[in-house]
């Protein structure tokens, strides 16, 4: 369908997260590791949309629906394994767009210093 | 906030709990729990003789969880994936104030069939906890630190389930306060 007007679009909404991990995870397979989540719990005809927009260093930022973030939400937290190892997926917040959720979530703690107090 | 864990957890990464009951080993910072695995009501009944302190009961059959929640020295049932508990079990936990352990880790070890039955199960075990108000927590039960997860993450997971997340504070901020604050007595009754 062509480009729908913006009364119609649907809201979006950016979630910066972090994986743990005792080695460096490839994005790439988390994407796989989120989607087969995703698959598992909703099924192809419930699975939400969405699209990992960046991750580096562990930490990293993923778009999806708004009426669809607390499925995606859950969908993370029950990942165990990314490519044969074990991880701990936290998500650091939710943000309306990609410019507030680099500010509010990854830049901060990518910028951090003991001496901000952070 | 309170989260129950299998495992001596140091706190190296802050997962937004105020505290930790740690059921098995020895733990000099956290709160020790004592596991007791029973069988039998007779077996129960002899293991609870020789415990003391946060004690937590588990069992496959739902008898034998039924009498462990009458008893005083139970404080709470706790949770893994073969674990039976029937209605009764929830009325009298209400009255005999005895917590029920919701765990994540139940979540993440169950897969496939395993999961859909988990997934019937925890709704309809969330709709008798309203019914009856029961006291109710909402932990990791993590058996090591890679099934610990951040305590708004757990709450969200189970709220999709159907738990009411504000009722899991509630009973979780009140076994915070009997642990560590020193004025309250009881519900109501404390220190002035």
């Amino acid at each position: 369908m062509k480009l729908l007007p913006p009364s119609l679009r649907k809201r979006k909404r950016y979630i910066a997260f972090e994986i743990i991990s005792a080695r460096p995870v490839e994005p790439e397979k988390v994407r796989e590791a989120l989607s087969t989540s995703l698959l598992k719990l909703y099924g192809e005809f419930g699975s939400p949309e969405f699209r990992l927009i960046e991750f580096r260093d562990g930490k990293g930022m993923l778009m999806c629906f708004h009426d669809e973030l607390e499925k995606v939400k859950i969908a993370l937290t029950l990942i165990k394994k990314i490519n044969n190892q074990d991880v701990i997926p936290v998500i650091l917040g939710v943000a309306g767009t990609i410019k507030s959720c680099r500010r509010k979530y990854l830049e901060v703690l990518r910028n951090a210093n003991s001496t901000d107090g952070i | 906030m309170i989260d129950f864990v299998r495992f001596d957890y140091g706190g190296e990464f802050d997962f937004g709990f105020k505290g930790y009951v740690v059921f098995g080993d020895k733990t000099e910072k956290n709160v020790q729990g004592c596991i007791v695995r029973a069988d039998t009501i007779k077996d129960l009944r002899a293991k609870l003789r020789n415990v003391s302190g946060f004690v937590g009961v588990m069992s496959e059959r739902a008898e034998v969880n039924r009498y462990a929640v009458m008893r005083k020295k139970v404080d709470a049932i706790l949770d893994f994936p073969e674990r039976k508990l029937d209605y009764n079990i929830f009325k009298l936990a209400r009255e005999k104030d005895v917590l029920i352990e919701l765990s994540l880790s139940n979540l993440l070890s169950a897969e496939g069939r395993k999961m859909i039955k988990l997934a019937h199960e925890l709704r309809t075990t969330f709709r008798v906890i309203r019914k009856f108000d029961s006291p109710f927590i909402l932990t990791s039960g993590a058996g090591s630190i890679h099934g610990m997860r951040p305590r708004n993450q757990i709450y969200k997971l189970f709220s999709f389930f159907g738990a009411d997340v504000r009722r899991a504070e509630h009973w979780s901020e009140r076994l915070y306060r009997r642990f560590f604050d020193e004025k309250y007595i009881m519900d109501g009754v404390e220190l002035v």
